[in-house]
């Protein structure tokens, strides 16, 4: 077939730019360590790689959030511990306290020793981690857990939030813990209550209702679980009546400032100046908190009295403390069994998750990667093609009739 | 002898020509178009003498160019395809490195996005993590900015590029209308010798005009001259007249040009009947992937904003906010405006003002639409698809504005104007939605990572219930798009709620604004049941469900006392109560009767009610006795409650003490569900299945007051009473709650038990808690606003869930996949654009190869000419010589 000179040039200088071209593929392919160097090289592939991608990212941001759990869940079992410790101490202090032959001189020492530990165990209870969140708060962070009301009980002022982390794709785990779970729902050894006001109480200052206590249990047994609701009718006279039925338990008594008021077995106070319509409540509750507890034992101690009637009401003191104690250990230990098993839940998934990381980055090379042994031997081939068509170019070209004539 | 000089000379003559065109063949070597010429060579006519004929020696009879018109075809069309290939190859290859790469891709600022969001989730009261998240979201709002910008400028450097081609067609056409007139000329002029330069020149201007558009070129008469079409037979050169091209603002969408002719002074678009070649593929690329891959950007950009803007709305911000708007509405006037306009060619007056609003992101295509208005009537109009002209609906305006027609997901608005036949109108649902994107929050305050909302068990809850962290479900009703009511005022709930277990099993749901005087909700959620072993969901999920109660004259009215025991009925009158359904799918509305008989039981009505397809009835009774008169006569009180005898023996007193008692340990009526409370004066009975509770005074001259009590009411409250004497008794019929899901309503023929037309309020509270385990009655959780809840995380776990769920395409493809999905697309319109423009340059070379191959010079084979014509010029010399000689030698034998 003829062929034109401008062909002979031509054709040539091509096949040496397609060699050309191909070699500096295969050289950037190696230079970059990938195969796919832009989608359309593999649209399939190079989407496979996107996705893959997305999943480490998550599988590290995974691994990220289970060291933050990790270390919260510690902080918790760490301050558990100590406040373990702290009841045990204080339990310790109980069964000495029962020892009959203590006079009341010793008793107060023991009471100043256990006040002294229900202020550690309060600040243990209200501890804080490195960025300032209350640990025991649930999602009130912001919130000091347990506070001094007017009366100078403690009341639990956090909530029932418990905070969850994305360790998986399909699991969440509780990072937090809440104070009421752990140290406010423990089961009382006697039955017992707690007071509140009425939040939409007029008073200015508003009127507070003391923690009281039972002090006739026997009485107050057959009532509960029934709750009671103060009225109050006037700023001197209020009503007491069951809260689910409305049958009145005191109607029309006197109100006096700070001065003790019985119904149905328990006592509390009112102080303040309540106005018409203020109304508290008096709620039955199978539980006690642990504060409520050591709260209740030091009174106790410091009300101790010698006649045989006041031994035996602090005997009473002494056997349900230790009720109270024994139950709150129990609900600690179960909460630190929880922890324990949280941690060991987020070890084996940070295990799985790191085990699914290789495996797709395993994936994501195949996928990606070139393969080096190729790639060269491709590239010195190509070499060898282009120094092929370099010599033969030159040979061609320089063929000319004209050089004969 | 002197004809052998002659023909010597001619000799000479020729291959002196035929040496000049060997050497213009060797000179022209490297020009472009040039076709090898050829000198042909003819002998002259022979002479007869004696001897027979004898030649007169040679002449050149012309200079032929060695070309073949399908070979030069040929060239063209391929020219055409493979230009129409590499420029499509070209505008793929810019798109496929943008998007995949990892520095301008989406991808990373998605991923990114997210991670930080669930840092946030890990801690949400860290201000740096919260800083950290505002930036990765602003990271994102720019990379959606950038990647619409990039893909916005390859339109224009498209336009640009189609305005180039244009100016190159119409000068290459002027070209061929001067060649065209020139070759005329110098045929009619040389009577027959082709003059080849022209011809070369005409067909390189038809190659270069084949690498913009494909070319067909037909011959015109005998004078040489061409007519040349361009795409899909647009005359361009007709003789020696050129026909002009321009580049106009597309009426369809004027952000992109298109091609017109300009016939007469009037320009008319012709887009689309160009094809092939650098046009062809610059509009193939356009019309179909770079259009596609912007829109898709933009439903990615759409939906994001959307359904993260929903969740977002749920949460509460670190103030106690609700969340509200994460990225500006996606349904701002403005925008929504911006996704419609008339087409350039609508008759005055355009005065039409229309929106698009995005009703549903999982419908959302990444289409073009029109709405076209085509008659018969200038309210008839139909939506088409703007890419294939398919018709999507048909519909007709109602002649009110505004007026709203669902499509794909979102929602034409026509609001004010007049639409008339003919006018057409351009809907770009997602073109804008990666460059509208705009991020609305400026302080880590405002970032909503907590939920509004929150539970609590009562300390004193006797059971082991537990009830859930709680759900958002809404903020603003789906169904009025208004604020639910519950959370309309700013941090707090209105009313706060209270859980509170009447027994083991049954609860309510009341207001808990006084916690001292719980009152019953509007709509009321009393005496509900509570199923052991199961999660229960406390709140209705269905935003339309609506409830409506008895509350028509004869409901909850204790009738005057009879002395028929055994046959006391409530007094309840009989109505027919209409139940219209109306399906939520098709629209379709159907009813069913119920007819209640007279003195029907509320437990009876609601068994009849519950029997109706999305309608759940609810009843309970609940009556007083006080007032016990007993006259101490020989025949004491004694009360009979649903035919159950209950007197007691001396010495106790028969008081509500002992009646509640009584009825409380009476298996018979706890077989009904009956209970008793006593406060000491009155006694409270109810029954949960809502029977009668009939009450039967005995004991002579003793009497009882009996009164029905009103369960939407704070406290207690009394209905009416009747005062039963001796010997005399009640029935008393109980309360009827009616839940209907959404689409259910019903009106009663008369006014008696319902009333005719009810007004039925929603039940639906935007959120949703579930209790589980075992509660003791008196157990109480309280609900109320999540106030302080600053390390709460619910939403931004919420948020960072999306991340994972579909909700493009029908809820499948998530945010991360839907891109994936562009990039393969443009992958593989890259990848098949390079293995198609591979194979068009092959063929291109091979046609052209063909075409060198006939028309290219070889230097080797001019080399061998020239040696054969200098050879034939010397021998013709020769031939002159001896010529000469001959006449010499004659000469000399005469001298």
């Amino acid at each position: 077939m003829r062929i034109s000179t401008q062909q002979i040039f031509g054709r040539g200088i091509e096949s040496i730019q397609d060699v050309t071209q191909q070699a500096q593929k295969t050289q950037l392919q190696l230079s970059t360590g990938k195969k796919i160097l832009t989608p359309a090289d593999d649209p399939v592939a190079s989407t496979r790689i996107l996705e893959l991608n997305q999943e480490l990212a998550l599988n590290a941001q995974f691994q990220r959030n289970i060291e933050l759990v990790d270390g919260r869940l510690k902080l918790q079992d760490d301050l558990m511990g100590s406040i373990n410790d702290v009841v045990q101490r204080i339990r310790e202090l109980a069964i000495n306290a029962g020892n009959g032959i203590l006079s009341k001189d010793d008793l107060g020492y023991i009471a100043a020793e256990v006040e002294e530990r229900l202020d550690q165990l309060a600040g243990l209870l209200n501890s804080q981690d490195s960025s300032g969140e209350f640990v025991f708060s649930g999602f009130q962070g912001g919130t000091q857990p347990f506070q001094k009301n007017d009366s100078g009980a403690y009341e639990y002022a956090g909530d029932e939030g418990r905070r969850f982390v994305q360790i998986e794709p399909s699991v969440q785990i509780a990072s937090t813990e809440n104070g009421k779970a752990i140290f406010q729902d423990v089961l009382a050894a006697d039955k017992t209550f707690f007071t509140e006001a009425n939040p939409n109480n007029q008073s200015r200052p508003p009127a507070q209702i003391s923690v009281g206590q039972v002090i006739d249990q026997e009485v107050y047994d057959a009532f509960h679980p029934e709750d009671m609701t103060i009225t109050f009718t006037s700023p001197t006279t209020f009503n007491i009546t069951e809260s689910s039925s409305g049958r009145a338990v005191l109607t029309n008594a006197t109100y006096a400032p700070n001065q003790p008021i019985a119904a149905n077995g328990v006592q509390f106070e009112i102080t303040g100046t309540p106005v018409v319509g203020d109304s508290f409540f008096v709620e039955s509750t199978p539980k006690q908190g642990l504060l409520t507890t050591v709260e209740k034992f030091v009174y106790g101690l410091k009300n101790f009295n010698t006649t045989p009637a006041g031994r035996e009401a602090f005997d009473l003191v002494i056997s349900s403390t230790l009720g109270n104690l024994d139950n709150a250990e129990t609900s600690l230990l179960e909460a630190r069994s929880q922890v324990g098993a949280r941690l060991n839940t987020i070890e084996t998934t940070e295990e799985q998750l790191k085990d699914v990381e290789i495996l797709t980055r395993e994936i994501l090379n195949n996928l990606e990667a070139v393969d080096y042994a190729e790639a060269v031997s491709l590239l010195s081939l190509q070499q060898f093609t282009l120094e092929a068509a370099y010599s033969s170019y030159a040979q061609v070209t320089s063929l000319s009739l004209f050089d004969r004539l | 002898m002197a004809n052998l000089i002659g023909i010597g000379l001619t000799g000479l003559k020729a291959h002196q020509v035929a040496l000049s065109v060997t050497g213009n063949n060797v000179a022209n070597t490297n020009t472009e178009g040039y076709s090898r010429q050829e000198a042909i060579f003819e002998d002259n006519l022979s002479l007869r003498n004696g001897a027979g004929y004898v030649g007169q020696g040679v002449n050149i009879e012309t200079v032929r160019r060695v070309s073949q018109d399908f070979v030069v075809q040929q060239l063209r069309a391929d020219t055409t395809v493979y230009n129409e290939r590499n420029a499509l190859l070209e505008q793929a290859t810019q798109v496929d490195n943008l998007l995949a790469s990892s520095t301008t891709g989406l991808t990373p600022a998605l991923s990114n996005f997210f991670q930080s969001m669930q840092g946030a989730a890990d801690d949400p009261t860290s201000i740096p993590q919260r800083q950290l998240l505002l930036t990765q979201a602003e990271g994102l709002v720019s990379r959606f900015h950038s990647l619409d910008q990039r893909l916005t400028s390859q339109m224009k450097n498209i336009d640009q590029e189609l305005e180039a081609a244009v100016a190159s067609i119409n000068s290459l056409a002027e070209s061929l209308a001067e060649l065209n007139q020139s070759i005329a000329a110098a045929s009619g002029a040389s009577q027959g010798d082709q003059p080849n330069n022209l011809l070369d020149s005409r067909d390189e201007v038809l190659r270069k005009l084949s690498e913009y558009t494909s070319v067909s070129v037909f011959s015109q008469g005998n004078d040489g001259q061409v007519n040349v079409f361009i795409g899909n037979g647009q005359p361009l050169v007709v003789g020696t007249g050129a026909i002009r091209l321009e580049t106009v603002a597309s009426p369809v969408d004027p952000s992109k040009l298109d091609i017109a002719i300009v016939v007469n002074g009037t320009s008319q678009v012709v887009s689309n009947d160009i094809a092939g070649g650098t046009i062809g593929g610059l509009l193939e690329f356009r019309n179909t992937s770079l259009v596609g891959a912007i829109n898709s950007m933009g439903r990615i950009g759409i939906v994001l904003a959307d359904t993260i803007n929903q969740q977002h709305a749920l949460g509460m911000d670190l103030e106690g906010n609700l969340g509200g708007g994460f990225f500006s509405d996606v349904n701002e006037q403005a925008l929504a405006r911006s996704r419609v306009f008339g087409n350039g060619n609508n008759l005055p007056p355009t005065d039409q003002v229309m929106r698009i609003n995005i009703i549903d992101v999982s419908q959302l295509t990444s289409l073009d639409y029109e709405v076209r208005f085509e008659g018969p009537t200038d309210s008839d109009f139909t939506v088409v698809n703007a890419k294939d002209n398919s018709v999507i609906t048909k519909s007709v305006l109602p002649g009110i504005f505004p007026a709203n027609l669902e499509v794909d997901g979102f929602q034409i608005q026509f609001e004010s104007g007049t639409f008339k036949t003919g006018d057409r109108f351009t809907v770009q649902p997602t073109k804008h939605g990666a460059g509208d994107i705009e991020l609305l929050i400026d302080r880590v305050e405002e970032l909503a990572l907590a939920s509004p909302i929150r539970a609590n068990a009562s300390a004193g809850n006797e059971g082991n219930a537990t009830i859930s962290l709680g759900r958002m479900l809404d903020v603003d009703s789906p169904i009025t798009n208004q604020p639910i009511p519950i959370l309309a005022t700013p941090g707090q709930l209105s009313p706060n709620l209270g859980i509170q277990f009447i027994t083991d099993t049954r609860y309510q749901v009341v207001d808990l604004s006084d916690p001292a005087n719980p009152a019953p909700l509007s709509p009321p959620m009393n005496n509900l049941l509570y199923n052991l072993g199961i999660s229960n969901s406390i709140f209705p999920t269905e935003p339309g469900q609506t409830s409506v109660s008895a509350t028509g004259p004869d409901a909850l009215v204790v009738q005057a006392p009879a002395s028929s025991a055994g046959t006391l009925v409530n007094g309840y009158g009989a109505q027919n109560l209409n139940f219209l359904s109306r399906d939520t799918e098709t629209g379709v509305v159907s009813s069913q009767l119920v007819a209640i008989p007279a003195n029907a039981q509320a437990s009876e009505i609601a068994a009849s009610l519950t029997g109706v397809a999305g309608v759940q009835a609810n009843a309970y009774t609940r009556v007083q006795l006080s007032n016990f008169v007993d006259n101490a006569d020989a025949t004491p009180l004694g009360i009979e409650i649903n035919g159950e005898a209950l007197t007691v023996s001396a010495p106790d007193v028969f008081g509500p003490d002992t009646l509640a008692a009584l009825i409380n340990s009476n298996t018979t009526l706890q077989a009904q569900n009956i209970r008793a409370v006593s406060d000491g004066l009155t006694l409270r009975i109810s029954a949960d299945s809502g029977v009668d509770i009939e009450v039967v005074v005995t004991g002579s001259g003793d009497s009882v007051d009996v009164s029905s009590l009103d369960p939407y009411a704070a406290g207690v409250s009394v209905v009416n009473t009747q005062t039963v004497t001796s010997g005399n008794g009640v029935s008393v019929g109980g309360a009827i709650d009616v839940r209907m899901d959404g689409g259910v309503s019903f009106t009663a023929d008369v006014s008696s038990v319902f009333l005719p037309a009810a007004v039925a309020q929603s039940t639906y509270l935007g959120f949703e808690f579930s209790i589980q385990g075992e509660p003791k009655a008196g157990d109480k959780f309280a609900i109320s606003y999540n106030t302080g809840g600053i390390s709460d995380n619910r939403n931004a776990l919420a948020l960072a869930a999306l991340e994972g769920k579909g909700f493009i395409s029908n809820d499948i493809v998530a945010y991360g996949e839907a891109y994936s999905q562009i990039v393969e697309e443009i992958g593989t319109v890259t990848n098949r654009a390079r293995l198609d423009t591979e194979s068009a340059k092959a063929l291109l070379d091979q046609s052209a190869s063909n075409r060198d191959g006939i028309s290219g010079v070889n230097l080797d084979e001019e080399a061998g000419r020239l040696v054969q014509y200098q050879a034939a010029y010397n021998a013709s010399a020769q031939v002159v010589s001896i010529a000469r000689e001959l006449f010499d030698t004659l000469l000399n034998t005469f001298r």
